[in-house]
Formats: C-alpha cells, sequence, structure tokens
C-alpha cells in the first residue's frame, strides 16, 4: 500500500527529509510503509535538494546492509526520484526562450502581447536556472508546459506507479512546498491539478493532500541578485496564495490540506538564491507538517470534512505534546508515537557517541575487544568484523545526518526559543547562535540522561543502555549479521 | 528476576560449593587422608590433630573470606564502577589487581597457616583452590554485564547469559 509524495522547491525537499527521518523511526502508519517520493526543483543542485538525495542514498545504504528485522527502526520502505526540473535544456532558461517569444513577438502573436502583459521585461528574461525567484507567475508558466504525463519519462512512471498502487488500496498522494516563494508557490497548485486531472479517468479511488508552508523563515537579501525573493513579501504573498487556493476550490480536488506556519520566522544562516548555496537549516514546522503527513497517510484516521486546528503551548518552545496527531488518537499511541521518534534520538547519540567508537576500537584490535554485545553478536555469531564494518559505517552516517537534523529543529535561528523536545547540550555545542555537533572527545556518556525533555516519565541513562546492549538478546530470526546488532543496540535505547 | 540479585545468588552459590568443599576437608581430614603430618606450632610443640585441624579450618575460612570479598568486590566495581571501554583493558588489570589480593591471602596461608611436616604443599593446594579456583569461577561466570568478557576465558565459559 503505497503513499506518494512530491515535494516541490526547496521546502518540499525539506519535508521529504523529515519524512524519512519519520520513516528512520517508524513512524508511517503500520500498514502503509511505503513511500514514493518525487522532488521537484527547477534548480537540480539547490543544496536542500542535494541534502535530501545524500539523506535518502544514506537511508537506502542503512536498508540494504543492515537487517535488522521486524523493528520500528528504518521501517519504512522509501524511494526517491529527482529532482524533476521543467527545464529540458539548460540553455532554455528564461520565459523568452522557454516560450520562443522572440520568434512570437516578430509576428506580433496574442501568445507574445499577453506575455508582455502578465510579466516584466526583467522577469522575461530572467533565468530559472536558480529557481523563480519568488516569482510563481513564472514558475506556473514554466510547469505547465512542461509536464507531460505521456511522454516517457519521470511523470509518466510517478503516473503509472499510482495507478498500478490503486488496484491494492487507495493512493495517497501529497504535494508539498511552499506558498510564499517561487517553484514551491508555482508548482503546488499547477502540478497537483494537472496530476488529480490526469488521475480522473483511470484512479478513482486517490486521495490527494497538500501540504501548505506558510512563511517560517527569513534571510538577508543578496548582493548582486537583481529578482529575488523578498521576505517582506512573504506575508502578502501567503495571503494571496491561501485566496487562490479557496478561490480555485483546492478543497474540492484534495481529501486533506495541512497548512503549516510560524508566527516568529527563523533566519537563515546563508541567504542565497538558489544553487547549492541554498541550503537552508531544517526547522521544527517541518516536523510538524511530517505529521501532518503520517496523519494523511493512515486510511485508518480519514474523517471528511473537518477542520483540525493545531497550535503549540508556548510560542517560546516546541516540546513532544505540542505534536500534532488525530483527534481520535487515543493517549497511549500518541505517547508511543512520541517514543519511536524519542528512541531514535536516543539511539543516534548513543550509536555515535558511543557504541560506534568502541565499535571502531574492535575492528582495530578483535581479539581484544571485550563489549558484550560484540562479543555475543558479532563473535559469536560468526559474522565477519571486516565485512561488518561498511554497514556499521553506514548506520553511523545516517545518525550523524539524523543528529544534525535533530540539531537544526532544535535551535532554530530566532530569540527567545528554548528547546522542548531534546537537550541540544548534549550532543552539540553552539557559538552564538551556530550550533554544531560536538567532537567525539567532547562528548560526556552519563549527560545521555538529560537528552529527552519534557517526557512524563523516568529518564533513561548511559549505565542502563550499556547494560541492555550487552545484554542483548534479540529473538527475530529477520534480524541477521551487522543488522543484529545494530538491532540490540536500538533496542536498547528504548525509552519507557 | 532482576539481573544483579541473580548474579549475587550465583556468586554466593560459588562460595557455597567453596564452603562445602573447607567443610568436607575439615570434617573428612581430606589433608591427613592425603599424607599431609601436622608440624610444629608456636613453642616448637607438635601439633595435635584437632589443633592441626582447627587451624586449617581458620586459615580457609579466612582464605575463602577474602576471595568472597574480592569476588563481590569485582562485581560491585563492574555495576555500579565507570563503564568498560570496548577492549577492556583498564577493566583486565583491576581485576588482576583483586585476583593478586586473593593471591596474596593464600601465600599468608601459606607461610602463616597450620605447619606441616611432610606434604606441606598439599595444604597450599588446598589454600590456592579455595582462594584462586573459586575467585575464578565466580568471576568469569558472574561478573556484571559491564565487564562481563573481561576475565580471560569467559568469553569460552559464558554462554547464553
Amino acid at each position: 500500500m503505497s503513499n506518494f509524495v512530491v515535494g516541490i522547491g526547496g521546502s518540499g525537499a525539506k519535508l521529504m527529509q523529515a519524512l524519512i527521518h519519520l520513516g528512520a523511526a517508524g513512524m508511517m502508519p503500520a500498514h502503509r510503509t511505503e513511500v514514493t517520493g518525487l522532488l521537484v526543483d527547477p534548480d537540480e543542485s539547490n543544496g536542500n535538494v542535494l541534502d535530501c538525495l545524500s539523506l535518502e542514498k544514506a537511508y537506502q545504504d542503512c536498508r540494504r546492509q543492515l537487517k535488522v528485522g521486524k523493528t520500528d527502526l528504518f521501517a519504512a520502505d522509501i524511494s526517491l526520484t529527482g529532482p524533476w526540473t521543467p527545464l529540458v535544456d539548460p540553455k532554455v532558461d528564461t520565459l523568452k526562450k522557454i516560450f520562443h517569444y522572440n520568434q512570437l513577438a516578430a509576428t506580433d502573436s496574442e501568445e507574445a502581447q499577453l506575455m508582455d502583459l502578465f510579466f516584466e521585461r526583467q522577469e522575461l528574461d530572467l533565468s530559472v536556472i536558480k529557481g523563480f525567484r519568488g516569482r510563481p507567475a513564472i514558475g506556473a508558466a514554466v510547469f505547465a508546459n512542461s509536464v507531460d504525463f505521456g511522454k516517457p519519462g519521470v511523470w509518466k512512471e510517478f503516473r503509472s506507479s499510482i495507478k498500478t498502487s490503486s488496484t491494492a488500496s487507495a493512493p495517497h498522494v501529497l504535494f508539498a512546498g511552499s506558498v510564499f516563494g517561487g517553484s514551491g508557490a508555482a508548482g503546488l497548485p499547477t502540478l497537483s491539478r494537472l496530476l488529480s486531472n490526469h488521475l480522473k479517468g483511470d484512479v478513482t479511488n486517490a486521495r490527494f493532500g497538500l501540504i501548505l508552508f506558510l512563511p517560517f523563515f527569513q534571510f538577508q537579501q543578496v548582493e548582486g541578485e537583481a529578482v529575488q525573493a523578498d521576505p517582506a513579501s512573504f506575508p502578502m504573498a501567503t495571503a494571496e496564495a491561501l485566496k487562490y487556493y479557496d478561490d480555485q476550490n483546492f478543497l474540492q480536488i484534495c481529501n486533506s490540506i495541512y497548512a503549516v506556519g510560524e508566527e516568529f520566522p527563523a533566519e537563515m544562516s546563508v541567504p542565497a538564491v538558489g544553487a547549492k548555496e541554498q541550503r537552508n537549516e531544517a526547522h521544527f514546522i517541518e516536523l510538524v507538517a511530517g505529521m501532518g503527513a503520517i496523519r494523511f497517510f493512515d486510511d485508518k484516521l480519514q474523517s471528511a470534512d473537518s477542520l483540525a486546528v493545531a497550535a503549540r503551548e508556548k510560542d517560546s518552545t516546541l516540546t513532544w505534546n505540542d505534536l500534532p496527531t488525530d483527534g481520535q488518537m487515543k493517549k497511549a499511541n500518541i505517547l508511543q508515537l512520541q517514543a519511536r521518534l524519542q528512541q531514535l534520538a536516543v539511539f543516534a547519540v548513543a550509536y555515535h557517541y558511543i557504541f560506534y567508537p568502541e565499535i571502531q576500537d574492535a575492528l582495530q584490535s578483535p581479539g581484544a575487544a571485550t563489549k558484550g554485545y560484540w562479543r555475543d553478536l558479532i563473535v559469536r555469531k560468526g559474522v565477519n568484523p571486516q565485512e561488518a564494518q561498511v554497514p556499521l559505517a553506514a548506520a553511523d552516517a545516517y545518525a550523524v545526518l539524523f543528529l544534525e537534523w535533530l540539531l537544526q529543529l532544535s535551535t532554530p535561528r530566532r530569540g527567545g526559543f528554548y528547546p522542548g523536545l531534546v537537550n541540544p547540550n548534549v550532543f552539540a555545542k553552539s557559538q552564538g547562535m551556530d550550533w554544531t555537533l560536538k567532537l567525539l572527545r567532547d562528548f560526556q556518556p552519563d549527560t545521555i540522561k538529560n537528552l529527552l525533555k519534557n517526557r512524563p516519565k523516568s529518564r533513561i541513562d548511559y549505565r542502563t543502555i550499556d547494560n541492555r546492549a550487552s545484554r542483548a538478546n534479540v529473538k527475530d530470526d529477520d534480524a541477521q549479521g551487522p543488522g543484529l546488532l545494530v538491532r540490540a543496540l536500538y533496542d536498547a535505547c528504548a525509552v519507557d | 528476576m532482576n539481573q544483579v540479585v541473580k548474579d549475587f545468588a550465583c556468586i554466593l552459590i560459588v562460595f557455597g560449593f567453596c564452603a562445602l568443599f573447607v567443610y568436607g576437608a575439615v570434617g573428612g581430614s581430606w589433608p591427613s587422608e592425603l599424607g599431609v603430618q601436622p608440624g610444629k606450632g608456636d613453642q616448637n610443640k607438635l601439633l595435635t590433630d584437632t589443633e592441626f585441624t582447627e587451624r586449617f579450618e581458620s586459615w580457609a575460612a579466612l582464605v575463602a573470606a577474602v576471595s568472597l570479598v574480592c569476588s563481590l568486590g569485582w562485581y560491585v566495581l563492574g555495576e555500579w564502577g565507570p563503564r568498560s571501554k570496548s577492549t577492556g583493558g583498564g577493566w583486565l588489570f583491576a581485576w588482576i589487581g583483586l585476583l593478586l589480593v586473593v593471591l596474596l591471602a593464600v601465600i599468608v596461608a601459606f607461610f602463616w597457616g597450620p605447619p606441616a611436616s611432610e606434604n606441606g604443599w598439599v595444604l597450599d593446594g588446598f589454600f590456592a583452590a579455595i582462594g584462586l579456583f573459586f575467585f575464578y569461577v565466580a568471576t568469569a561466570l558472574f561478573s556484571p554485564t559491564n565487564t562481563k568478557y573481561v576475565v580471560p576465558g569467559s568469553t569460552v565459559l559464558r554462554k547464553g547469559w
């Protein structure tokens, strides 16, 4: 049973990253763990998109190389394609070139006159290779001109996957992007309408959803760029966009629309109009949006014509209880869902800072290794330590990416915010508003007991984790090789 | 049941066997059976069998007690002390240190224990068995999770717990 996500622009890619982490924590609905993602961005080398692709690769490496068995860890079957770009030829990168304006204008055609009417001269000559620079009108025209479901390629395959999965159960198709920028604002309404219209004929059971990112960040103006998104215009652009979604009856097209935003926008550390320099930090709004996606994927939680409003208790923080869940969920299930992300957080810290350095020591001198988990789950099980090296490194590579994400969620660059999910001081250090992961030598294992914040139950500490790891007894035949070790270490990090 | 309680119970059972061994040796006069003859005591006077047995019992109990205390000390240190690193080198030194304490008790028993005029080495063997053997068995089989594979040979002896 498949879920489909189209992540448009930088914000869409960042939602996809959040979904990969939530999938790694086993938070997808139990009966719908398959997610097929497609990234859409005119700027193929956008930093957020590249980060998302790196994360997906790290996640796939773990899933492919580690047989962890039936567990929440790496449970979601996520595949990602893209980024699909509407620009077929990088040299054909302006509205003028894409729509052959000069030829049209030479014949004084109506199309050329319409283009003159709707676009400024500067916009007609703007290269869109780095995105639409907060000009959704340009993007909408480019997207509508280039999506072709009949032509072999990404969209045809994506459409076929939806159709194929619809025979087993209702496919859930989610579009995500910002409404206040360029690519997302242009692509969300255009692509969702195009795809839903195209599927109307032969996929009758598809459910469509939108995640609309309202403003949640801002940035300084980029020097030397004549045309660029202006954060001051975000509120106005958002108001216009929401009015547009209403006017165009998107509630008739979509089964669910999630609008998420933040009153106190975070300052992005590096302003950029696009390319690899546009690497915006993760924000907790993406986690909130991810919770919306999980709700949308869960067909047991669908209720027609309902309005759900979620808000956090205090402006100055975000706690576990602020993560929105469906009103139908029981308290025990909500706590269970939260516990999965908490366990992944504990595991990532413990694995990167405690277990993996010990594993590396054990790999260097296998005969001298005395840690219980190593002897019992690698040596005694006959796993070749050298063959375990790469898969165990893959788990560490993912853990680092997860920790960076968690750190950025917990430390948005805005004043007056204090972390309410985890204590970043356990695994990171700050210099002003800039946070970086701690070096191994700076980490204090005993501080792991302070990692999770605002939890109702007892704390989990280093001694408990280490003892559990060394007493590990995984009763799961599907957990094998180095995967068995990672599974045991993950189980050792279970929160009460 | 809590693992710590289980392990403590197992260590006490090991030393229960140690006590049985001492009781059997004293009650069954095993040293005499193995040809040990009492030697001269404090005032250069030959010890009677009863005096010899009493002295042997006291020194055996002392060595067993030192061994038990060191075994429990090892457990307490492993369970509530610092966590072991991957190769457990420091912990091995700690274990060897405790082993030396037990060895010291055995050596003291050699020199200060009941004197033997013949086959004194049998007594030495008894003290070594009571001290070193039971210390090794208790620590190799029932070390805390943190240090369960630090004791040499424990990787072979410990299976499934």
